[in-house]
């Protein structure tokens, strides 16, 4: 019966159907269907009945009903902002620009990367301030900083910012602590 | 870490099937993408069939077969996948579809395919 159980939908469709085309049709259906996924984990995660959630919002329970049963490409914006405020939880956009050279992608990333843990930072001395956290966080920060400006980054910075470089006494990396960064911010 | 949902289609007609996606394509597509939405959650463990909160495109009908809706496409067919989920098994046995109209006899086939299993 094996040949009887599918763990694709695309494809246990496409069988049911008796044609192949059924299965890229449910596939790309799927495929835009993330974030409606993602906003129905959420509410269903944090134990919200549709109701529930409509009546935060301020609308007809159906809206919320036929969001949920959509795709991504039916959802609006605004929509979306208000689902996850009613939920409490927040959203973080990010945007990347693929037309440009590697090199600018790898720096938009790394400086994504800086701004999250700058954040969790943030919350882990909220959560009495957990230092060895703090600190491994701050070494791997260091860390790739270092080694992208030294493969990437402009020579005259790495040349006139105040860089103060020893080793770790923990590991064989520099430890790179800078008084500023290219975009402005305050050191970690 | 949980066990993966699989779906068993050997209780389902292709016939019926088939002469169903022929002629609603878009609700076929649409009830199958929400049956993955269902699938998501049962692989991460949710008892969907003990829940007041599940989504209302996954309604139970009887005996422990849900219906599953599609989306609010233009001009659609209102339209119901029934599905049978088995805890013990972590299957999904998909039983049969068809529309609003024809309720009845689909949800009548679908409580005989399922006499014996689980």
């Amino acid at each position: 019966m094996d040949d009887l159980r599918f763990t694709s939908i695309g494809d246990a469709a496409a069988y049911l159907a008796g044609d192949e085309k059924v299965k890229q049709q449910v596939d790309e259906e799927i495929c835009c269907s993330q974030l409606v996924n993602t906003l129905l984990q959420l509410r269903i995660e944090k134990g919200i009945s549709q109701k529930e959630l409509a009546k935060r919002i301020g609308c007809d329970p159906s809206k919320i009903s036929r969001l949920e049963a959509g795709n991504d490409l039916q959802l609006r914006m605004g929509d979306v902002m208000q689902y996850l405020s009613a939920l409490n939880v927040k959203m973080n956009m990010v945007v990347e620009d693929t037309s440009l050279p590697v090199a600018e992608q790898i720096k938009q990333h790394v400086f994504l990367i800086h701004e999250k843990l700058e954040q969790l930072v943030k919350l882990a001395k909220q959560v009495d301030g957990d230092e060895v956290i703090i600190n491994k966080i701050h070494v791997f920060c260091s860390e790739v900083l270092f080694n992208f400006l030294s493969r990437f980054g402009d020579k005259r910075f790495m040349e006139n910012d105040s860089v103060i470089k020893h080793a770790s006494p923990k590991t064989d990396y520099p430890l790179l602590r800078r008084r500023g960064d290219p975009c402005g911010r305050p050191p970690l | 870490m949980h066990d993966i949902w699989v779906l068993d289609v050997s209780l389902a007609s292709k016939p019926t099937f088939s002469r169903f996606q022929k002629n609603h394509n878009k609700e076929y597509v649409s009830c199958f993408n929400n049956l993955e939405k269902i699938k998501k959650l049962l692989n991460q463990g949710k008892k969907l069939a003990e829940l007041e909160y599940h989504p209302s495109f996954f309604r139970h009908e009887t005996n422990g077969i849900f219906r599953i809706g599609q989306n609010g496409l233009t001009g659609a067919k209102e339209s119901r996948l029934y599905v049978y989920p088995c805890f013990r098994e972590n299957v999904i046995y998909i039983l049969g579809i068809g529309t609003k109209e024809t309720q009845q006899s689909d949800l009548a086939r679908a409580k005989k395919a399922i006499k014996g299993i689980c």
